[in-house]
């Protein structure tokens, strides 16, 4: 994990991803995350990850920051590739699986170290607020999302200040292996409980799911925006033409 | 009239009574400092207050009960700033989190920034709007936390040792403005502390031990009962301990809280 750009955290920027409209940035989240899940073979992949390569440069952050997080979690790639082989029997499905995690966490990553918590409640509250129409509580779910995305961050960050008391205490600093990881379970699911309980209380007490909320941010929706939004959509008609073919 | 009436609090934690039959009564537009060591209840009335501990009890604010129903109107007009502002950050610019209360409340975006312009000069923190509160210094997330509770425009504040963590000479500015504002706008500002030297600009002082208002009284004529502080564990501020002993040698006449006005005394 970067020290200096930190697992699934906010990082401020006047980039043209940060300013983005965030209703766009959702939809364009969810539409590059749909078509990532449904891809199926190397050239789309590779088509989405110059995608994905051109949209970081955008960001104005230091590529390294996404290449040291993505690669931070490189367990949960091997599991996936590891399960997918022993179910399937197939190199080319496990090999896809692994890489297609890849870019979901590397999607996750552009999201989040362009838009802060509130931004992404926002946006997906914007993105499904004609659902409300029929009682879905729509704020609710967007809140519990934009957490929950959060939540990753500091489970990361609670878990790094957990292995160093421990050090501090004398028990050996063991960056990975099972006898580190049993030992900071426990801590860490009490700290992530306290968290969940404490962050309720404070979206309580600052008047969280009020209808009438307004956005401090309100990007307005630029070209810019339009296009990438497009660019996805552009690529699944062509990767289903390429299948066509 | 008083803004805020606390009526038969009654609060159990874990089978241990930290209030029974608590009363209190502030007026609109004072100051006043509940002082106490720890395990006083301090934090705990704080919650009460907030909705965030149920109890029993019959508390008025505003002339409405604090219930289910009114919390939400209630709420709105009462600005919390609490001892460890890391846990009430809910945003990832020091902007976004003082925008962040009005946001909900559905002000629109151009008073919020008229809003955040005026708190950011009086607290000093322009420089600082883009950084992430919690990367910042503990002093620094704690002038962002009294920010963010003077962006509602309060009617009550209730500070739980909201200044703990800020040097003394910028506490004594952040004091002296809150002072200003106390007067100015008739904000009633509710102060829990164990250090005293926080009471300097308060109406009225309450010690309050093991849930118990021991003494009650305008300031600063309640540290005649000085030996009751000590023996509870609080800290006489040195002011005001000089004072009383140049009042009992006929050097000065009054009790003078600000040390440098002390100072200038004794040199005249």
């Amino acid at each position: 994990m970067n020290s200096k750009y930190p697992f699934f955290k906010y990082v401020t920027g006047e980039s043209k991803i940060h300013l983005m409209n965030s209703k766009m940035k959702i939809i364009w989240f969810l539409i590059t995350l749909l078509a990532i899940i449904l891809i199926n073979d190397y050239v789309s992949l590779l088509l989405f990850s110059l995608f994905l390569t051109f949209v970081m440069g955008f960001t104005k952050i230091d590529f390294l920051a996404y290449l040291s997080n993505a690669l931070s979690v490189w367990v949960m790639y091997l599991f996936v590739f590891v399960i997918v082989f022993l179910i399937t029997l197939n190199i080319n499905l496990a090999i896809i699986s692994g890489i297609k995690l890849l870019l979901i966490v590397t999607l996750f990553l552009i999201l989040t170290f362009t838009t802060s918590l509130s931004e992404i409640a926002w946006g997906f509250e914007c993105t499904f607020i004609k659902l409300k129409k029929i009682k879905v509580p729509v704020s609710k779910i967007s809140l519990r999302i934009a957490m929950d995305i959060k939540f990753i961050a500091t489970l990361f960050e609670e878990s790094k200040s957990i292995r160093k008391s421990m050090a501090y205490r004398g028990v050996p600093y063991k960056k990975y292996g099972i006898a580190s990881f049993k030992r900071m379970i426990v801590p860490v699911i009490s700290i992530s409980y306290k968290t969940s309980r404490r962050m309720v209380k404070v979206m309580r007490l600052r008047f969280y799911g009020n209808s009438k909320r307004t956005n401090y941010h309100e990007n307005k929706v630029t070209s810019f925006d339009k296009w990438l939004v497009t660019i996805p959509v552009l690529l699944i008609y062509f990767v289903i033409w390429l299948g066509w073919c | 009239m008083a803004i805020l009436s606390i009526n038969n609090l009654t609060f159990r934690y874990k089978n241990k009574f930290v209030f029974d039959n608590f009363n209190l009564e502030v007026e609109r537009g004072s100051w006043v400092t509940i002082a106490g060591p720890n395990g006083a209840g301090k934090t705990t009335l704080v919650k009460i207050l907030a909705g965030l501990e149920k109890s029993y009890a019959d508390i008025t604010i505003f002339n409405k009960p604090l219930n289910k129903k009114n919390m939400y109107d209630i709420r709105r007009e009462i600005g919390f700033v609490f001892d460890n502002p890391d846990n009430f950050f809910a945003c990832e610019t020091v902007e976004d989190e003082l925008a962040f209360s009005l946001e909900n409340l559905g002000v629109f975006p151009n008073t919020i920034k008229k809003k955040i312009k005026d708190v950011a000069k009086i607290l000093k923190l322009d420089d600082l709007l883009k950084e992430n509160p919690c990367d910042l210094s503990g002093g620094e997330k704690q002038k962002v936390a009294l920010a963010t509770a003077l962006m509602l425009e309060p009617r009550i504040l209730v500070l739980d040792e909201a200044l703990l963590m800020i040097d003394v000479k910028e506490r004594d500015e952040i004091l002296k403005t809150l002072k200003e504002y106390n007067k100015q706008k008739r904000v009633t500002i509710l102060s829990f502390t164990h250090n005293l030297e926080e009471a300097i600009y308060s109406d009225r002082l309450i010690i309050l031990n093991k849930g118990v208002i021991t003494i009650d009284g305008a300031f600063p004529e309640v540290f005649s009962e000085e030996r009751v502080m000590r023996k509870i564990g609080l800290e006489v501020p040195f002011a005001i301990e000089l004072s009383e002993k140049l009042k009992v040698y006929n050097i000065i006449d009054h009790m003078e809280l600000d040390l440098e006005r002390l100072v200038s005394l004794i040199w005249k």
